[in-house]
C-alpha cells in the first residue's frame, strides 16, 4: 500500500470505510476486496475482540485496505494495542470531556505528544517500516486518533476537544446523536432537525485543521455528509452488506 | 542501515510532518482568503464572516484548491473586481504561508 490513510484524508480525498461487526478475518478481507478504502473493526457494539482484531487487520491489509479499530468505551489501553497490531486509525466512543480526549490522545501518540509505549512490531511488519527510528518518527502523523462525538456534552465542548493535541479528528455517530438530541425519545440517524448541527460539527472540525468522519446508514446519506465536508464515511455494516446482497440476488432470481 | 537510508527516513518523516501541517493550515488559509476577498467584494462585519465560511465550504467539493479558486474567480467576475488569475493565486499562496505560520505558533 503506497499512501497511508492519513495522507489520503489530508490530501482531501473522500474515503469510505466498511464497518465490520462480524468477528471473522475473511469478512474483513472480503470487505476490503469489495472496494472499500478502509475496513473498520468494531469492538464497541460489533463482536470483535482481541483475536479477531489482530487477524482482521492483517486480512484487511491482504485485501488491499488499511484497518481502523473502534475500541470499547474507555478502553484506551486497547487503543495502543490496536496501533501495535497495525491499525491505521482508532476510533474511541463516548469522548465527552477534555480529560477523555487527553487520555485517548496519550494512548495514541508517542512523546512528546502522548505517552504511547513502544512495541509496534506487527504494525512495522505490515507496513514494511524500514527501521524502529522511521516508525517512531512517522507514527504520530500516520496513525489517526478519532474521537466520537455523539452526545450534547461533546458538542458543547467540541472546540476544546478539537484543541487537544494528538486528537486528529472526530467521528459523528448520528444514531446516538439522535437519541441525545431528542432527549432519549427517538433513534433516527437521519433526523432532519439535527442536520444543521451535523454540518456545524464538520465545519468546526475542518477549521480546527482536523478530519471530520461520520457513520452513514446508506449511500445517499454518505453523499450528503461528503458535501458537508466529512472526509471519512463509514457505510452501513457487514451484516447489512450480506443481507442487501442476498436480498437483491433472491429478488432477481424470483423476479 | 546506510547513510542513504537514514537520509531517506528523515526526508519521509519531514514530509509527513509538512503534509500534516499543510492540512491543518488549509481551512485557516481559506478563511483568511475569504476575508480578503470579502473586503474586495465590499463586504464587512458579519457579511464578511459569512462569505469567509462560504469560501471554507467551497473547498469540500474536490481535493486540491481549484474549487476554492473557481468560487472566488466567479464571485470576482460577477462583481467586476479587478484581480487577475495570477494575483488571486499568488494571494492564495501567500495566505497559505501565513496560515502555516499561525498553526506553527499555536502549537
Amino acid at each position: 500500500m503506497s499512501e497511508t490513510l492519513a495522507a489520503r484524508l489530508r490530501a482531501g480525498q473522500t474515503l469510505l470505510t466498511a464497518w465490520s461487526a462480524i468477528p471473522e478475518a475473511l469478512v474483513a478481507e472480503t470487505c476490503a476486496r469489495a472496494g472499500f478504502d478502509a475496513v473498520t473493526l468494531d469492538m464497541q457494539h460489533g463482536f470483535h475482540g482481541f483475536d479477531s482484531v489482530l487477524r482482521g487487520i492483517g486480512a484487511a491489509r491482504l485485501g488491499g485496505a488499511p484497518a481502523i479499530v473502534r475500541i470499547p468505551v474507555g478502553d484506551f489501553a486497547f487503543a495502543s494495542k490496536a496501533l501495535d497490531m497495525g491499525a491505521a486509525a482508532v476510533i474511541a466512543p463516548m469522548i465527552n470531556s477534555v480529560d477523555d480526549a487527553r487520555a485517548f490522545a496519550a494512548a495514541m501518540k508517542y512523546p512528546p505528544v502522548g505517552g504511547r509505549s513502544w512495541g509496534p512490531f506487527r504494525a512495522m511488519a505490515l507496513q514494511g517500516s524500514p527501521s524502529n527510528q522511521a516508525y517512531l518518527e512517522s507514527a504520530n502523523a500516520d496513525t489517526l486518533a478519532l474521537a466520537m462525538v455523539e452526545t450534547r456534552q461533546a458538542v458543547d465542548i467540541l472546540d476544546r476537544i478539537l484543541a487537544v493535541d494528538g486528537i486528529d479528528g472526530v467521528l459523528v455517530g448520528p444514531s446516538d446523536f439522535s437519541i441525545a438530541w431528542s432527549g432519549g425519545e427517538t433513534i433516527d440517524p437521519n433526523l432532519e432537525e439535527m442536520s444543521g448541527a451535523i454540518a456545524d460539527i464538520a465545519e468546526k472540525t475542518i477549521l480546527a485543521g482536523k478530519i471530520a468522519a461520520i457513520f452513514a446508514v446508506d449511500g445517499d446519506m454518505a453523499k450528503r455528509y461528503a458535501a458537508m465536508g466529512y472526509r471519512l464515511i463509514a457505510l452501513s455494516s457487514d451484516g447489512g452488506y450480506l443481507t442487501a446482497g442476498a436480498k437483491a440476488l433472491i429478488a432477481s432470481a424470483r423476479a | 542501515m546506510t547513510t542513504f537510508d537514514k537520509r531517506k527516513d528523515a526526508y519521509e518523516s519531514k514530509f509527513a510532518h509538512d503534509e500534516a501541517l499543510r492540512f491543518k493550515a488549509e481551512a485557516r488559509r481559506n478563511k483568511l482568503l475569504g476575508l480578503w476577498a470579502a473586503g474586495l467584494l465590499g463586504k464587512s462585519g458579519e457579511e464578511a464572516d459569512s462569505y469567509a465560511r462560504e469560501v471554507v465550504r467551497s473547498d469540500f467539493e474536490e481535493p486540491g484548491d481549484e474549487d476554492v479558486f473557481r468560487k472566488i474567480r466567479a464571485d470576482f467576475d460577477a462583481a467586476g473586481v479587478d484581480q487577475s488569475d495570477h494575483q488571486l493565486r499568488r494571494t492564495m499562496d501567500d495566505l497559505m504561508e501565513e496560515a502555516i505560520k499561525q498553526v506553527q505558533n499555536q502549537s
